[in-house]
């Protein structure tokens, strides 16, 4: 049982850890998470200036959130064969 | 006598020439064309851009009160970032794509045309219909003729002339049924449209 809880809390770390680092190293964005940036060009021609799009990944606070949500779960998960044992005594 | 009746002639067939109507095609095969627009939400503003643009623009150079046609966007090339914005944009809460797969602006009346050169501004009148709801709406446009410049586009394959569009307007959602005072802590209902288009009329 306590191997299973080492998992779960392991598990939690790794989540945690890995969202924020992916979330750091990847710009710290502030806003939603996108899944293409846009960077402008000027059409020559006609002088209209349009966006390129180009497909990225970008986490925002939305993916930061989720994970740190997603990590709080598994920990809080971890005590639930705690809470059986207490329940069956 | 004949001398003067040819002069005045030609002169008359090269006003004719002048001013002769000029049909501009918006299919944009480079995706230069397109659509920006932006509404205020609390993390961040949410800022998209639509590219499926179509429609023509009869217009005559030299009258440019005379300008009539009907630009025509795919509701479903609006694009956001955000995947999950996305869907619920196109979806039946939002924009309905699936019923509504057209918003389109049916010029009416040109308004207060003033020319320098071959730039022009005017408001332009027009029926704007989204997601089923058509309603009359007047946008400011900067005009810019561009004679000859097609074949610079084209890498010399077409010939034409070029007529480049410039608009920026305000909308509101609720106006068109969309969500109409919901949702407002989320997404505003000022929409905020920037346009910027160019048409081709090919030489024959």
């Amino acid at each position: 049982m306590n191997l299973f809880r080492l998992i779960l809390r392991l598990l939690a770390l790794f989540v945690l850890t890995t969202c924020v680092a992916w979330w750091f190293f990847a710009g710290a964005d502030r806003g939603w998470t996108k899944t293409y940036v846009t960077r402008s060009a000027v059409d020559e021609v006609t002088g209209i200036s349009y966006d390129i799009r180009e497909d990225r990944f970008v986490p925002g606070m939305d993916f930061l959130v989720a994970g740190c949500g997603l990590s709080f779960a598994l920990v809080a998960a971890s005590f639930l064969p705690l809470l059986w044992s207490k329940h069956k005594l | 006598m004949k001398i003067t009746r040819l002069l005045l002639a030609s002169t008359l067939l090269a006003t004719a020439v002048q001013a002769e109507e000029l049909s501009f095609d918006f299919k944009d095969p480079k995706g230069v064309n397109h659509i920006v627009f932006t509404m205020d939400a609390p993390l961040e503003s949410i800022s998209g851009t639509a590219n499926g643009i179509t429609g023509t623009i009869s217009a005559d150079p030299n009258e440019p009160e005379e300008i009539e046609g009907k630009i025509v966007v795919d509701a479903k090339s609006l694009s956001v970032p955000n995947p999950v914005m996305q869907e619920h944009m196109l979806g039946a809460d939002w924009l309905d794509t699936a019923k509504h797969p057209e918003i389109t602006f049916e010029i009416t009346e040109v308004l207060n045309p003033k020319k320098q050169g071959n730039e022009g501004t005017a408001d332009i009148k027009g029926t704007f219909t989204l997601k089923g709801v058509a309603k009359e709406i007047t946008v400011p446009a900067k005009v810019t003729y561009l004679p000859g410049r097609l074949a610079d586009r084209t890498n010399g394959q077409m010939q034409g002339d070029l007529l480049v569009v410039r608009t920026n307007f305000q909308l509101n959602r609720g106006d068109f049924g969309i969500k109409a005072g919901e949702a407002l802590d989320k997404v505003s209902d000022t929409i905020n449209v920037s346009l910027a288009i160019a048409g081709a009329a090919p030489k024959k």
